[in-house]
């Protein structure tokens, strides 16, 4: 699992390509915290190189939303695959992270 | 034409982080032949995940045993853990998120589990913690 941190558009991307398993979280969830949440921006987070998540994955991107929010920021996640997707709907965390189709769709989020 | 994997499928691995993925990689590996959808390969995974991860992370196991078997259109998983006694199921299925700042991080994997899965069980056998589940494979 690899994560690449940019900036776009004035908002922090983060993009991870590869599975988040239990393994890839222990080894990135440290990096993905303090290299966002600190900064208290925006944050978008790019699942189209996502081919896994499961629990501890979920819990990682709600761990980094809520320490966003507290921070006065937001995450908006998007591009996953179909079966990413069918995981964040069924915990349900879509119901309180914003869940898009697109990169552009993320941006525009903020922008609304 | 879908075919059916061969005889049934049994491997016992140490409680290991990197037992998750080895077993993971066996138990796809024994399932090929049956050419599972995207979906319902993804949908085991996630439950394997689950099951074994929890007993690598939480469970003072020493020995993991993964069953599993095709029959009846469903794909059969058992996982056993020589750890203390401990039922995965016998907690209430966490609240639905309502709002970002009072989200509670985590416990989101046993209700994916129950979820995913046509029926799950627990056992305690023999000393041993036995959760059995169905998944279909269509």
């Amino acid at each position: 699992m690899n994560l690449e941190i940019s900036d776009v558009s004035g908002v922090t991307k983060a993009a991870f390509a590869g599975r988040l398993d239990t393994a890839s979280v222990n080894a990135l969830e440290g990096r993905f915290t303090t290299d966002v949440v600190p900064a208290g921006k925006n944050t978008i987070v790019d699942l189209s190189g996502v081919s896994f998540i499961a629990s501890l994955g979920i819990r990682m991107l709600l761990t980094v939303a809520r320490g966003l929010t507290g921070r006065g920021a937001g995450l908006v996640l998007f591009g996953a695959t179909p079966e990413v997707f069918e995981i964040i709907e069924t915990t349900a965390i879509s119901d309180i992270i914003p869940v898009v189709g697109t990169e552009a769709e993320a941006v525009a989020t903020f922008a609304a | 034409m879908t075919d059916k994997p061969a005889g049934s499928f049994l491997l016992r691995l140490p409680s290991a982080l990197e037992s998750i993925e080895a077993g993971r990689c066996a138990l796809m590996d024994y399932l090929a032949p049956a050419t599972l959808s995207a979906r319902m390969t993804n949908r085991l995974e996630v439950v394997f995940e689950e099951l074994v991860s929890n007993i690598v992370r939480h469970g003072a196991a020493t020995e993991i045993r993964v069953e599993a078997e095709m029959r009846d259109g469903e794909v059969h998983l058992a996982v056993e853990d020589d750890g203390p006694a401990f039922d995965p199921f016998d907690r209430p299925a966490p609240l639905r998120y309502t709002d970002i700042t009072t989200a509670t991080p985590g416990g989101r994997g046993i209700e994916l589990v129950r979820k995913l899965t046509r029926h799950a069980d627990y056992a305690r056998r023999d000393g041993r913690n036995c959760v059995s589940v169905g998944i279909a494979a269509a």
